[in-house]
This record gives structure tokens, C-alpha cells and sequence, in this order.
């Protein structure tokens, strides 16, 4: 069974490299892309046109993306029982304090700056799945849904 | 961009304060004080207008008197005559009715000369009424001896008014009373002038008593319409200045608005087109390098290290706004444990030189604890890197200064390194400035300039003393704690 990832990111540049961090991985990690904070949620709770979308085992979120940023989906995304289970990465490039703060403030799982630098960066992404989807345990589903 | 900003914006404020002390508020008002004088000169009119119409007053009993006398003299006279004439028609017919004109005038004549008296105004009508009342009363008692001369014999009352003694009476009389009425005329003449003049003098007084009460009036008025005026002036220059006031704030709000927007976009924005270049040249390596040849895989390496390079300047500049832009939060803070911290930090580097850092006994002083790691990490970490031939000696000192104030403690961080040309000592301090070829020292050149930034958001001053070849100190001040130092600060 694939292991599915969101990934919320504006930039497809960003979101090329982290895909291509991933190539090598030797899980089966499925990747899911969305440009922005309303097609993230719409993902997520499987709104048109997203009917048929997995619900992801973990979220990687940008935090400034158009119509809908990362902070808001993440306050929603806290306040839907029905995701809220939902493991969340913040990975950015902003280092600011306050968006650190206000990401945990919003129950992040985990706040990660980008490194400019792609062999940190692959570092970075080897290190999520390997702590996400090795080292810790997630919960299978939900259990309204199930 | 952003100190010239602050810069020109707060010559501004200097200049709108410069123009606070206003001119207009003078204590002397010289309307005003004319108005008084004037008002002083009109009380003197009033009191001079007083005294001439007591004088007027005084001139008019005068008259009054003299034309009393006048008339007791016409009538004493007139009396006298009809009394003559009775007397004559008596000594004639002997029929005691002409005798009643004589009684009228020995009861009317006593009580005119008492009035007579009172009317005496100068010491010549003085004179002449006792002349006057001598000879009337010489005529009456001559007219009563007659009388009793033809009572015993009209013969003899005859023989005795031929030797004309009566007749030279009345003369005398009518002598006296010419005199009279020649000194009368005089004395009018001269009242009436003094008279004339008094009047004169009362309304002169009183006229220009009143005209310098208007003219006084006039200045009052003026000198409160001029402070008015002036009061609106400095009403509406306040509210201007209260304006340009809020103005500078809001110019200054909205700049700090726009550095921090700019600080946030620089680390945003700025650093994901670079993050997709380096991302990119390293995929190129990572997924083709079988493929390229040396040089490729050279310059693929050239430019990683310059993204790393533009990387850090960023992170440089970003870290230089952010001081400058973010709310400081003084509180209580040990410098030995904020020294602890940076050896902690910067262990690994100072093993690697064999640097050998003294660290005395520090002050505890009021300021952004962050901050102050982050000043003696850059200029402890430089002290390593600046080093010279002989591994790295390095002292952190701290006496109390009495050169800027009492309340500061001044820290001293010195070291045996290369030492700085005093030349360049102002340059260090500038953004991105560098006295050496990054290849021999590596850095972006923004260590110092935030370092002076730290120390002048904490209201001191960092200066450089240095030795080429012989050693640097880095020397600034510092607020010691205490709880009003505290209570000042928030």
C-alpha cells in the first residue's frame, strides 16, 4: 500500500525538487500536488474535483500561497474533526520567529525552513520520510470514517 | 535605504521642534502699557479739572459778592437820599410825615451795612465800606442833630445848615460811592476774566481727561485684538505642528510597516529563485555527472558555492533589517550567562584555534537578551577569525563609565589579533564593508555593522581601538539593571 503525501506549494520549482528528493526513496510514496490553501482543503475533504483523492498520511504546507495561505488551511484543517488527526509539516522558506510561533501556535506537527542548498534539501526531505514513515506510528484512518 | 529614511525624516522632527520656541509670547506688551500711562495722565486731568472748578466755583461767589456789594451800595445810598430829602421837606413844612423816609433809613441802614460787610471781597472795597459807614453815620447823626436844632429852634436848625456841613457829608458820600463804583467795575471786569479762564482750564481738563480715556480704551482694545491675533497664531501654528507631528509618525509607522513587509519579502521571495537555481545546478550534478566532464562539473560547483554565497548575504541583510525593525524586549540580563551561551556556541572554533577567552566578572544589565548573544557572538567570533600568528587571546572586561553618564557600565572585549588601520576604524562598521579578500578571511562584512546596531538600539555606542599587528578592543556601553532603568525602558 503507497504511502500518500499532500504537498501544498505555490512554487513548482519547489515542488519539482521535492518530488525529485523523493525519486530515490525506497518507500512507495505517492505525491500529491496543490498549488494553493482552497485546492489544498478541497483535496482534503475531497470537494470537486478532487472526488476520488486519497486522504493523504501526512501534509507538507507551504505557508504563503495565494487565495488561501498556509496558516488559514492550517486553522481549518485543526478545526474539522474529521482532519484534524492529519499529521502537518510546515516547510517554507521563511525563518521569521513569528511564523515559527504561530505555525505551533496553530498545532503544527513540525516547522522546517528550506535550505537554498538541494543537497540539504534532499537531507531535509530524506529526513521527513524517514521519521514520518518509519520511526513514528500514524493512525490508520479515522475513526468517523472508518 | 532605510537609514537615510529614518535620517531625513528625523531632521524633520528636529526642524518642527526647532520652531516650538515661539516669538510672539512677550511678557512686555507696549499697547498695553501706553494704555496705562495714559490712563495715568487722564486721572491727573481728572484731579486738575477738580481743583479748576472749585476755582470756578469759587469765582462765581466772588461775583455773586460783588454784585451784593453793588446793590447794598445803591441801596444805602438811595436810603440816605430819601432820607435827606425827608428831612429837607420836614425843616420846610414841619408835617411829621417827611420824617418817615429818615425813620426807614436809620432801621434800614444798620442792617445794609452788616450785609455790606459780607460782600467786602478785597481789602480796597474793605477800606472804602469803612470809609462809607463813617460817613453815613457821620450824615445820619448830622441829619439828627439838625432835627433836634429845629425841635428847640427852627432858627438855629437854619443857621446850621447854611455852614454847609451837610451838604459836604453827602459829597463826601457821593465821593466814596464813585470810588465804589469804579472799583466795582475793576473787580468784575477781573472776575469775569478769571472766570473765563477757569472755565477754560475745567473743560480743557475734562476734555482731554475724557480724550485720554478713549485714546487708553483704543490701546486696551488694540493690544487685546494683537494678543488675540496672536493666541490664533500660535493656536493654529501648534495645531500645524501637531499635524506635521502626527504626519512624521505616520510617515514613520509606514516605513517601518514597508521594512518589515521588505524583510519578510527578502526572505521569502528572494530566496526561492535562488533555492530553484542551486536546487536545479545540483540536480544537473546529481542526476548527470556521468555525463559531464570536469569542467562542467567545475562550474557546477562554482555556482553552488555562489548561491551559497548570495545565501548568506541575504540571511546577512535580513538579520541587520530585523535588528533595526523588531521590537526590542529589554529585561534582566546577566552578561557572564549570556557569555557562557556564546562559548558554548562558538566552542568548536575556539578549540580549532586554540583561542584562549578570559571572561571577568560582567555587570547585569537591561537589554534584548538575543540580541546581546548575538553582539558578543560576532565579536568574539571575529576575534578568532582576525587572528594572528600566535593563537588567539581574547578578554571580556567591563568597568562602570562615567564619560556617558553615570548609568552606563562600559564592556571591553579585546583581542592579540591582526588589528584594524584606525583608518578604516569607521569603515568596519558599514554594511557589507570588508577590509580583506574573502578568500584570506571568509564573510559577508555585516558582523560589525549589526553589532553597532545592536549597541545603538540599546542606547550606547561601540567604538574601535586598535594596533595594526598588535591587537583590537571593541568597546561599548550598557545600562546596568535596575528596576527604574526597567520601569523606564517599558
Amino acid at each position: 500500500m503507497p504511502i500518500h503525501v499532500l504537498m501544498a506549494e505555490d512554487n513548482a520549482d519547489d515542488a519539482e525538487l521535492t518530488h525529485e528528493a523523493l525519486v530515490d526513496s525506497k518507500l512507495a510514496i505517492s505525491l500529491h500536488h496543490v498549488t494553493d490553501g482552497v485546492e489544498a482543503l478541497a483535496f482534503l475533504r475531497k470537494q470537486p474535483p478532487y472526488e476520488k483523492a486519497q486522504t493523504p498520511d501526512l501534509v507538507l504546507l507551504d505557508l504563503n500561497m495565494p487565495r488561501k495561505d498556509g496558516r488559514e488551511v492550517l486553522r481549518e484543517l485543526r478545526g474539522d474533526p474529521a482532519l484534524r488527526h492529519l499529521p502537518v509539516v510546515i516547510l517554507t522558506t521563511s525563518g521569521a520567529d513569528e511564523d515559527v510561533e504561530a505555525a505551533y501556535e496553530l498545532s503544527a506537527n513540525c516547522y522546517i525552513q528550506k535550505p537554498v542548498d538541494f543537497e540539504q534539501f534532499i537531507h531535509v526531505v530524506q529526513a521527513i520520510e524517514h521519521f514520518w514513515f518509519t520511526v513514528v506510528k500514524l493512525p490508520h484512518g479515522h475513526p468517523e470514517r472508518a | 535605504m532605510y537609514p537615510p529614511t529614518r535620517g531625513g525624516v528625523r531632521t524633520a522632527v528636529f526642524g518642527a521642534a526647532g520652531r516650538f520656541e515661539l516669538p510672539g509670547e512677550t511678557t512686555f506688551r507696549p499697547l498695553l502699557a501706553t494704555a496705562w500711562a495714559l490712563a495715568g495722565l487722564s486721572l491727573a486731568m481728572f484731579f486738575a479739572a477738580v481743583y479748576s472748578y472749585q476755582s470756578l466755583r469759587g469765582d462765581f461767589e466772588l461775583i455773586q459778592r460783588s454784585r451784593d456789594f453793588d446793590g447794598l451800595r445803591y441801596q444805602l445810598f438811595s436810603l440816605l437820599k430819601d432820607a435827606e430829602t425827608g428831612q429837607r421837606g420836614f425843616l420846610l413844612t414841619h408835617d411829621p410825615q417827611y420824617l418817615a423816609p429818615y425813620e426807614a433809613a436809620l432801621a434800614g441802614i444798620p442792617v445794609l451795612l452788616d450785609r455790606l460787610s459780607w460782600a467786602e471781597t478785597s481789602p480796597d472795597k474793605e477800606r472804602l465800606a469803612i470809609e462809607m459807614r463813617a460817613a453815613l453815620t457821620a450824615k445820619l447823626d448830622e441829619v439828627e442833630h439838625v432835627l433836634k436844632l429845629d425841635a428847640a429852634s427852627p432858627e438855629s436848625a437854619m443857621s446850621h445848615l447854611r455852614t454847609g456841613r451837610g451838604k459836604r457829608l453827602m459829597d463826601r458820600l457821593r465821593t466814596i460811592f464813585e470810588q465804589m463804583e469804579t472799583l466795582q467795575a475793576d473787580t468784575m471786569a477781573r472776575l469775569y476774566a478769571r472766570n473765563a479762564r477757569d472755565a477754560r482750564l475745567t473743560m480743557g481738563f475734562m476734555g482731554t481727561g475724557v480724550l485720554l480715556v478713549i485714546l487708553a480704551c483704543v490701546l486696551v482694545y488694540l493690544s487685546q485684538r494683537r494678543e488675540a491675533r496672536i493666541r490664533q497664531r500660535l493656536l493654529v501654528r501648534a495645531e500645524d505642528y501637531a499635524e506635521e507631528l502626527a504626519e512624521v509618525n505616520n510617515s514613520l509607522t509606514r516605513a517601518n510597516d514597508e521594512l518589515k513587509i521588505f524583510a519578510y519579502v527578502a526572505s521569502h521571495d528572494l530566496q526561492e529563485p535562488l533555492r530553484s537555481i542551486s536546487g536545479y545546478v545540483q540536480l544537473l550534478l546529481r542526476r548527470y555527472e556521468a555525463q559531464l566532464d570536469e569542467k562542467a562539473v567545475g562550474y557546477i560547483g562554482k555556482s553552488v558555492a555562489a548561491t551559497r554565497r548570495m545565501q548568506e548575504l541575504i540571511d546577512g541583510l535580513l538579520l541587520y533589517t530585523r535588528i533595526g525593525t523588531r521590537e526590542l524586549s529589554p529585561e534582566f540580563v546577566s552578561l557572564n550567562e549570556v557569555l557562557a551561551e556564546v562559548m558554548a556556541n562558538l566552542a568548536a572554533s575556539a578549540e580549532k584555534s586554540n583561542a584562549v577567552v578570559a571572561v571577568e566578572e560582567l555587570p547585569e544589565v537591561l537589554g534584548d537578551r538575543v540580541q546581546l548573544r548575538q553582539l558578543f557572538q560576532n565579536l568574539i567570533s571575529n576575534a578568532i577569525k582576525f587572528r594572528s600568528e600566535a593563537s588567539p587571546e581574547i578578554r571580556v572586561s567591563a568597568v562602570p563609565d562615567g564619560s556617558s553618564g553615570p548609568e552606563t557600565v562600559q564592556v571591553r572585549v579585546q583581542d592579540n589579533g591582526i588589528g584594524i588601520d584606525p583608518q578604516f576604524a569607521d569603515r568596519v562598521f558599514k554594511v557589507f564593508q570588508r577590509l580583506h579578500a574573502r578568500q584570506d578571511y571568509p564573510g559577508t562584512g555585516i558582523g560589525l555593522a549589526i553589532c553597532k546596531r545592536i549597541v545603538e538600539r540599546h542606547g550606547g555606542e561601540l567604538w574601535l581601538e586598535s594596533e595594526p599587528g598588535r591587537g583590537s578592543s571593541f568597546i561599548f556601553t550598557l545600562t546596568p539593571y535596575s528596576e527604574q532603568a526597567l520601569k523606564e525602558a517599558s
